[in-house]
């Protein structure tokens, strides 16, 4: 399915400011899209106005054919869901029981689930490759484990696209490369993600696909390699960069100047 | 996990042999066998030979009874109001009693028992009036603590001077009222010692709706841990569960109330041993703490109404006397893990 996710003309306002400003990009099916900038560029109200917890001042955004603010709570939940930045998930409970939470939107209006809804939070465990942790509790595990669940619980929700909020952020580099490792691998099945990273080189090397955000603005779209150049760094994060060249994957690598004469 | 059929049918087996025990026990003791066989004649189920004084039957049917099933189900009702307040407000410390919300019942069914005095459906109004303190008082403190940035402590403590003003006015009601009307405020305090079957009639079916709905729902006590704009994203719409749970548990708090007075510490103590037994799904939570709860209760009114024999100590003096010290360890928990 192409342009899975249209956004055209966005605009969102808060008392009385731009937040975001006439925003336009199209996204097909199976890419890992990054977006990138500056903080306070408008990343977090994108994500909350693709998922609908805010609504646009202006434009709109189409879902799989779906207009996101004309769904239901409930029928939006089965078109996108979201790994947040900072989630506040029970301690006591289990790995599968905060898995099986993705399954809500399908369940009844009791909330229930069925067997279908165990089946399918245990093949996201799987494909997360976190089964074994499945009966832990919350409070015993890693940064890591805990952001793998939210992603699990992502999977388990079934959705088309999936918004990955910062999901690198205060994680080692290890755990940074496991959690992108497990999105890469799921971007295997076809599955779309639109990720908000900081790290600019693990955005370089992830991303099929980069969008710069400054001041609410886009500042441009396209490949790593296009996006990635010391112009378009000086735009966006008023930064004096020079652009290396990964050697294994030839991606662009971020390296900061600084003006420091004892160096 | 879905329902825990197995822990509530063998927690409900227990709960009935407690109750079976505490009808047993009393200035005069009657045998369970004997209870059992003079239940089953009253039921009309087979034909027993009457081999047991009439004395005994008016003592277990109109005494014992009513005060052993008004126990167990303030108690469910409770338990279960306390596990709902916890999980709402996300706070392990929150409870009726704590959160001003009993007391708020309290006073409110004092005003109309001394306003209204000579009404002769009173009994019937004094669920509604309690409720109506209820929602008072649980909104009341909800909107102090927010002001205060909503932290574990300030929902406490604005629970606690709800509560301190609203007894404190109870109190002068009972004081200024008419001296014969005393003794019937007195049950405010907290005990079944006035326990009749009209009353179980008149709150039972408030509390049977509420549980099976605090049941039924209890899979959205679990998603609104999260934070709000996750479980929205999720696809819950987080205003009109908590409404749904607010209600529901007033209802629940302002009917044990309503002929129990004030009880405190059941909701706090009964659903963190179950989390701490079972976890934090609140489809365990739920179901088993209100069992507990009313297991709880029934054994203290036992031990309230035997240990110091024949002087009666209100249920609410002993719940206070375990339940205090528990709230001052689950308080240094909590800051702990702050």
């Amino acid at each position: 399915m192409n342009n899975l996710l249209k956004i055209s003309n966005l605009s969102f306002k808060y008392e009385g400011e731009h937040i975001l400003k006439n925003i336009n990009f199209e996204n097909s099916t199976g890419k890992l899209t990054g977006v990138i900038g500056p903080n306070g560029a408008g990343k977090s109200t994108l994500f909350r106005l693709i998922t609908g917890t805010l609504k646009p001042t202006n434009g709109e955004i189409v879902i799989a054919g779906q207009n996101v603010s004309e769904l239901s709570i409930k029928n939006r939940a089965k078109l996108v869901s979201l790994v947040p930045q900072n989630p506040e998930i029970p301690s006591t409970l289990s790995v599968y029981e905060t898995v099986l939470f993705g399954r809500h939107p399908y369940t009844n209006f009791l909330g229930w689930e069925n067997k279908k809804d165990l089946d399918a939070t245990n093949k996201s465990l799987k494909l997360t490759k976190i089964e074994h942790l499945g009966k832990r509790k919350i409070q015993t595990l890693s940064g890591g484990e805990k952001q793998k669940v939210l992603i699990s619980m992502s999977v388990a929700q079934n959705t088309p696209i999936t918004l990955l909020d910062e999901p690198t952020s205060n994680l080692d580099i290890d755990n940074q490369i496991l959690i992108l490792n497990t999105i890469k691998n799921l971007q295997k099945n076809n599955h779309s993600f639109l990720i908000s990273l900081h790290d600019l080189n693990l955005a370089s090397l992830y991303c099929d696909e980069l969008i710069l955000l400054s001041k609410g603005k886009i500042i441009t779209i396209g490949t790593p390699k296009s996006v990635l150049t010391e112009d378009n760094i000086k735009k966006a994060y008023d930064t004096e960069i020079k652009i290396l060249e990964h050697p294994v994957y030839n991606t662009p690598i971020i390296t900061p100047i600084i003006s420091n004469p004892s160096k | 996990m879905i329902f825990p059929w197995k822990y509530t049918l063998l927690s409900l087996i227990i709960l009935c042999s407690i109750m079976v025990i505490s009808i047993s026990i009393g200035p005069v003791y009657i045998s369970s066998f004997e209870i059992l066989k003079i239940i089953t004649n009253k039921l009309q189920i087979i034909e027993i030979e009457k081999s047991w004084p009439q004395s005994f039957e008016s003592i277990i049917l109109n005494i014992r009874m009513p005060r052993v099933f008004l126990a167990g189900i303030v108690g469910l009702a409770l338990s279960i109001s306390g596990a709902s307040y916890q999980a709402l407000f996300k706070n392990p410390l929150a409870d009726p009693y704590l959160l001003g919300i009993a007391s708020g019942a309290a006073l409110s069914v004092t005003i109309v028992m001394t306003q209204f005095e000579n009404s002769s459906l009173i009994t019937n109004f004094i669920p509604v009036s309690a409720f109506s303190g209820a929602i008072i008082c649980v909104t009341a403190t909800y909107y102090i603590s927010t002001k205060q940035h909503g932290s574990t402590n300030t929902l406490i403590l604005s629970g606690i001077a709800i509560a301190s003003i609203t007894q404190a006015c109870t109190s002068f009601l009972m004081l200024y009222s008419n001296p014969d009307l005393r003794p019937l405020l007195s049950w405010i305090l907290g005990g079944f010692a006035s326990a009749q079957w009209d009353q179980i009639l008149i709150i039972g079916p408030y509390i049977l709706i509420s549980t099976i709905i605090s049941i039924s729902i209890s899979k959205y006590f679990n998603l609104i841990q999260l934070n709000q704009e996750h479980s929205q994203q999720l696809g819950l719409n987080t205003q009109k569960i908590k409404l749904i749970i607010v209600i529901n548990s007033s209802i629940n708090t302002a009917a044990a109330v309503s002929f129990a007075g004030i009880i405190g510490f059941v909701g706090l103590i009964c659903p963190h041993i179950i989390r701490n037994i079972f976890g934090g799904d609140y489809r365990n939570i739920i179901p088993l703490s209100g069992i507990f709860g009313a297991i709880l209760l029934v054994l203290s009114d036992t031990i309230s109404r035997t240990i110091l024999n024949p002087v009666e100590i209100p249920v609410g003096i002993l719940t206070a006397l375990f339940g205090g010290p528990f709230f001052l360890y689950l308080l240094a928990k909590t800051k702990n893990q702050n």
